[in-house]
């Protein structure tokens, strides 16, 4: 029972808070949440006495009797396209992805930080509670509540997201939404979240059908977030280890997923956001490259140097440098990473520790390679990550 | 503060002889008005309409397209808050549909209920 509760609280709480704010006269955030929870409580209660034949059915309809409740009480003036009440239950639950796409906008707002916003979207949209929230971005539950606290007080008339349909026009909100996106699938990815991953690409399929403008963008975007998941299954060995690019099985990368992926990469070759053009762009070429070593490196370089004009970031740097190394200019790419050295973020993380041990492993110098893995287990690391470079650094001190 | 319905006039004919592009453009321009007064808690609903449009008149059900001597119609509607009827002339007159594309809006005070 707990086990459904929790599942449903997952794929229904941000489709039933926007729900709400799209049907009722409710205007905050925070009383939505507040209904939706009191829903949830009441499961929680009587359900182990009687479990109702549709629960999800079960919670729209205490949902809709809870606002119906507080709405009667309140002097609400009747807006001219949702007077007489909450609509009945069935007619909440339809529309869900819209519905949680509006919900996305709502979240987006331009002074809101990158950071707030991917905490909204994983809070609200994908109902991630704070506790999984802090986990996923190494952060402390606390921090996460006090950001969700004081957003979660503004009211839905300063924005557009429930109140027009002008909101399917705007760029700003549609781009806002789709760099999100991409951020909730990294981490859905990073820490094979597979559901998290999948929701981002469903609302990324939903922009394509319903914005009116960035739909080349979310196209690009979408074929990103395939060329990615076609090689799900092959990131990790049967007994669950981590398998670099280099070890994947390219037999089991998923043919299909891959076609589609090239269609819609091709469809969204006018996006205005290059970025995701150029990511996709990338993973294409990975995509398409028959072995590790036939990948066209060279090429690839070129397309992470042109990333990092338009939108520099140490991640793009770092690509940029490995590029480098195996397309044969290894001396270019340690001078690409040199600067890195002096990263406050980069030194503690993981992957430039790793990627410079690679890289003067290949160069024959495994002592200095040994350093660099030493320091990559000083970063904070999944079990899996651990596993994978202690026996790195076991196979480079044996001399392989 | 009271509500004021923006009805924004339009000639048809002329609207379904734009390009999809000039369509997304004056759209787009719109959307960012909305937005703005949005901000500023103005804003309480509305939509683009689409062109395609049916009449039904007594006896006279369901004709397509405008009337011959009624061309000019309504191609969208915004709900505001104003102070009165002049801020709300005052917030029409600020639209783009007037400002750029020489569209012409009709301000209507919501009876009170």
């Amino acid at each position: 029972m707990e086990h459904l509760l929790q599942d449903i609280y997952r794929a229904q709480f941000g489709k039933m808070v926007s729900a709400l704010l799209y049907y009722s006269g409710i205007s905050r955030m925070a009383d939505a949440e507040d209904i939706v929870q009191e829903a949830f409580a009441a499961a929680a209660a009587s359900w182990p006495q009687q479990m109702p034949e549709k629960p999800e059915a079960w919670l729209y309809a205490t949902i809709r009797n809870i606002a119906n409740k507080q709405l009667s009480r309140q002097q609400a003036l009747l807006s001219l396209d949702n007077a007489g009440g909450l609509p009945a239950p069935a007619a909440l639950q339809e529309d869900g992805d819209q519905q949680l796409l509006r919900l996305l906008f709502a979240c987006m707002r331009p002074e809101f930080s990158p950071r707030l916003q991917l905490v909204m979207a994983l809070r609200y949209v994908h109902g991630l509670q704070v506790q999984q929230i802090a986990t996923l971005l190494g952060s402390s539950p606390d921090t996460v509540s006090k950001m969700l606290y004081r957003q979660k007080q503004l009211p839905k008339e300063r924005d557009i997201a429930f109140s027009s349909g002008f909101v399917w026009w705007s760029e700003q909100k549609v781009l806002m939404a789709l760099k999100v996106l991409y951020l909730v699938f990294t981490e859905g990815w990073k820490y094979a979240d597979e559901q998290l991953c999948e929701d981002a690409l469903s609302l990324t399929k939903t922009v394509i059908k319903e914005a009116r403008v960035g739909v080349p963008d979310a196209k690009a975007l979408f074929a990103l977030m395939l060329f990615q998941l076609s090689r799900l299954d092959t990131r990790t060995s049967e007994s669950g280890e981590l398998l670099e690019l280099e070890h994947q099985d390219r037999s089991r990368w998923n043919k299909d997923m891959i076609r589609i992926a090239a269609r819609y990469l091709h469809e969204g070759r006018e996006a205005r956001h290059k970025p995701f053009l150029l990511e996709a762009t990338i993973a294409w070429l990975h995509a398409g490259a028959p072995s590790f070593d036939a990948t066209p490196w060279e090429q690839i370089a070129a397309l992470y140097r042109q990333l990092q004009h338009i939108s520099p970031s140490p991640f793009v740097q770092l690509n940029h440098g490995i590029a480098l190394h195996f397309a044969g200019r290894s001396a270019s790419a340690l001078a690409l990473l040199a600067p890195l050295e002096e990263h406050d973020f980069m030194q503690r993380h993981h992957l430039f520790h790793c990627s410079m041990a690679r890289i003067l492993t290949d160069l024959q110098q495994p002592s200095r390679a040994a350093e660099y893995y030493e320091k990559a287990l000083r970063c904070k690391l999944t079990p899996q990550e651990e596993s994978f470079i202690l026996k790195k650094r076991k196979l480079l001190l044996s001399g392989f | 503060m009271k509500k004021y319905l923006l009805l924004l006039r339009e000639d048809l004919e002329k609207m379904q002889q734009l390009s999809e592009e000039e369509i997304q453009q004056c759209t787009a321009v719109m959307t960012k008005w909305c937005e703005d007064l949005a901000a500023e808690g103005i804003f309480v609903a509305g939509e683009p309409l689409d062109v395609d449009t049916r009449y039904v008149k007594p006896g006279h059900i369901g004709t397509d397209g405008p009337f011959a001597e009624a061309r000019e119609s309504i191609s969208g509607y915004i709900l505001v808050n104003a102070r009165d009827l002049d801020h709300a002339t005052a917030i029409a007159a600020g639209c783009p549909h007037v400002s750029v594309y020489n569209g012409a809006v009709e301000v209507r005070p919501l009876m009170a209920h």
